[in-house]
């Protein structure tokens, strides 16, 4: 209660610096309203309606250069049946009062923060966060807080801090050491420190990628690294990938019992290797495929192969792809096409799609899985726009799926007047 | 002299040394925000030198951008709002899939577009380490459906 009255306090505090905020054009302000209606009806089985109202607000330069707040959430009520066990549900993402220097970048936030940065990936935690440029290249975050994640079993003594350190130079390099810690219910339930890198010794060829150390477990948990070369002519692009991930100390204190070993002792690591290809072919069509090799300690070996052609021009698209799981476990076993076309019609945007999945083991009784989709769009001004979408479904689950989606958008956007953000 | 005073020492003496240094640097930053908005997919190096070719937001950005923005907490906020990482990479309890809120975005390869229900059983033990960091520790409520 403590948390969510000091974030109603923080809102409170940047609406009265916004009434307060001198005259339109020294402050940017923005505010996006989405409204969603999905309606999902399946033969033999409930009806849900629901109804959906995502807010994201900004006001930029607020009150004082370089004062910012920003805030996005979203509440939803069952119009009809109960949906996932609750009749209304709603999550506020971040909301943070941040201020930033005239210098360096340096910045301070408060409030509710999502963050990426090294190890932290989508942390969202109530508390605060200071960052800034450094001489010789550096680059420093550090932040602390209480998780909203861990919120089973409640917030008490739930406690993440951890930061960043970055050397390196515009275009050539950045390499990152970083450090997470986070306690749930004052017992230590995570220990991370991370690498990142980023070189780009000669032009058109980069390597980016991380490593992660279980530090609890003091054992590597996961290394991930991709090698890119290119845009050559044509916009031809390759890349290769490779990823390790021990299983035991990658998956450490997940809530989703999915990710919790059935047999503990079974070391499971996964050696991931692949290879990209993307090429601009001209007249509007772009190719790309994949290729993955999955190879485990313990369940066998897989691999993948997608491919996908796509075409843009004058507002029309069109395209299709494939991808194609092969293994020794067949129940991992499928393969997937899909299609997609969109147009102008008069005013309205369509857009049709479909996918058809095959899969090698049947799935209760069922071995293919069918959707069909239509969606249309009507921009009533640059700040109002409706869409209306239709999806058939026939798949293992359901015989037969019928779900549709209304959605508006509006928006008021003063800071795009100079550029800005989207 | 205890260890949390001794970590607060630390801490407090870390952000006093990068203060000092932060306010003795020159004003070498990169900017903040694009100069000019862009519409649809950019592909820097049509702008931009060699150097920006990392950030091409070609075919293959849906899978390379994560290297990209824990590189630094500013990159994608150049150009990105915070919402708009949020539609994809959901926070605590996210319940419209990222391509219910995007249909029409076939370019942006929107995940769990179509019968991803029953697509997820294999994908999910191909590589559970691509689910983690969305549906590991946060963005259960769908999942506990299921999964008790």
């Amino acid at each position: 209660m403590k948390r969510i009255a000091a974030l109603s306090a923080l809102a409170l505090l940047g609406a009265a610096l916004t009434a307060n905020a001198p005259p339109a054009g020294a402050t940017d302000i923005s505010l996006e309203s989405r409204t969603y209606m999905p309606v999902r009806g399946t033969k033999g089985a409930d009806t849900h309606a629901l109804l959906y109202e995502y807010l994201n607000f900004s006001a930029e330069d607020l009150a004082l250069p370089g004062l910012y707040l920003r805030a996005s959430g979203w509440g939803r009520t069952d119009l009809a049946d109960e949906t996932y066990g609750k009749k209304t549900n709603g999550d506020l993402q971040y909301a943070y009062l941040g201020w930033r220097a005239p210098l360096l970048n340096a910045e301070a936030r408060v409030g509710r923060i999502s963050l990426t940065a090294g190890v932290a990936r989508h942390e969202v935690f109530d508390g605060a966060l200071l960052g800034t440029d450094l001489p010789y290249g550096f680059d420093a975050t550090v932040f602390g807080g209480v998780p909203t994640e861990t919120d089973v079993g409640g917030r008490s003594s739930d406690t993440l801090y951890g930061g960043r350190l970055s050397q390196g130079q515009a275009g050539l390099y950045r390499l990152g050491a970083s450090y997470l810690k986070e306690k749930n219910d004052g017992e230590v339930s995570r220990e991370e420190v991370g690498a990142d890198v980023f070189v780009a010794p000669v032009p058109l060829v980069s390597v980016t990628g991380s490593s992660l150390y279980n530090s609890i477990a003091k054992q590597w948990a996961r290394h991930d690294y991709r090698l890119s070369v290119g845009p050559f002519v044509q916009a031809l692009r390759i890349a290769a990938t490779w990823s390790s991930t021990d299983y035991r100390y990658y998956f450490q204190s997940p809530v989703h019992p999915a990710f919790i070993p059935e047999d503990p002792d079974a070391d499971e690591k996964l050696q991931k290797i692949g290879g990209e290809l993307s090429v601009d072919v001209g007249m509007g069509f772009t190719l790309a495929g994949q290729y993955t090799s999955y190879t485990y300690d313990v369940a066998g070996a897989a691999n993948a192969f997608s491919a996908d052609l796509g075409w843009a021009g004058s507002g029309f698209t069109a395209g299709g792809g494939y991808r194609k799981v092969h293994g020794d476990e067949a129940e991992n076993q499928y393969q997937e096409f899909r299609a997609h076309a969109s147009a102008p019609v008069g005013p309205l945007g369509v857009s049709l799609s479909g996918q058809y999945l095959k899969f090698a083991e049947a799935i209760d009784g069922e071995d293919t899985a069918l959707t069909a989709a239509l969606d249309l769009s009507y921009p009533a001004s640059p700040a109002l726009e409706f869409s209306a979408s239709v999806e058939y479904g026939k798949n293992p689950e359901y015989s037969r799926e019928v779900k549709g989606l209304l959605t508006v958008l509006w928006r008021y956007d003063a800071s795009m007047k100079n550029g800005g953000t989207k | 002299m205890t260890r949390s005073a001794m970590t607060a020492l630390a801490a407090a003496l870390l952000l006093g040394t990068l203060g000092f240094l932060a306010a003795c640097a020159g004003p070498k930053s990169t900017a903040l925000a694009h100069p000019e908005r862009i519409e649809g997919l950019p592909i820097c190096t049509s702008c931009h030198d060699a150097a920006s070719a990392a950030t091409n937001h070609d075919a293959q950005w849906m899978r390379s951008h994560g290297a990209i923005a824990v590189r630094d907490r500013r990159t994608c906020e150049t150009c990105h709002k915070g919402s708009s990482c949020a539609d994809c990479h959901a926070g605590r309890q996210e319940e419209i899939k990222p391509s219910d809120k995007r249909p029409s975005r076939f370019d942006a390869s929107t995940p769990h577009r179509g019968d991803y229900l029953t697509q997820h059983r294999a994908d999910g033990r191909l590589d559970p380490a691509s689910c983690f960091p969305c549906h590991g520790r946060k963005n259960t409520g769908r999942c506990a459906t299921c999964h008790k």
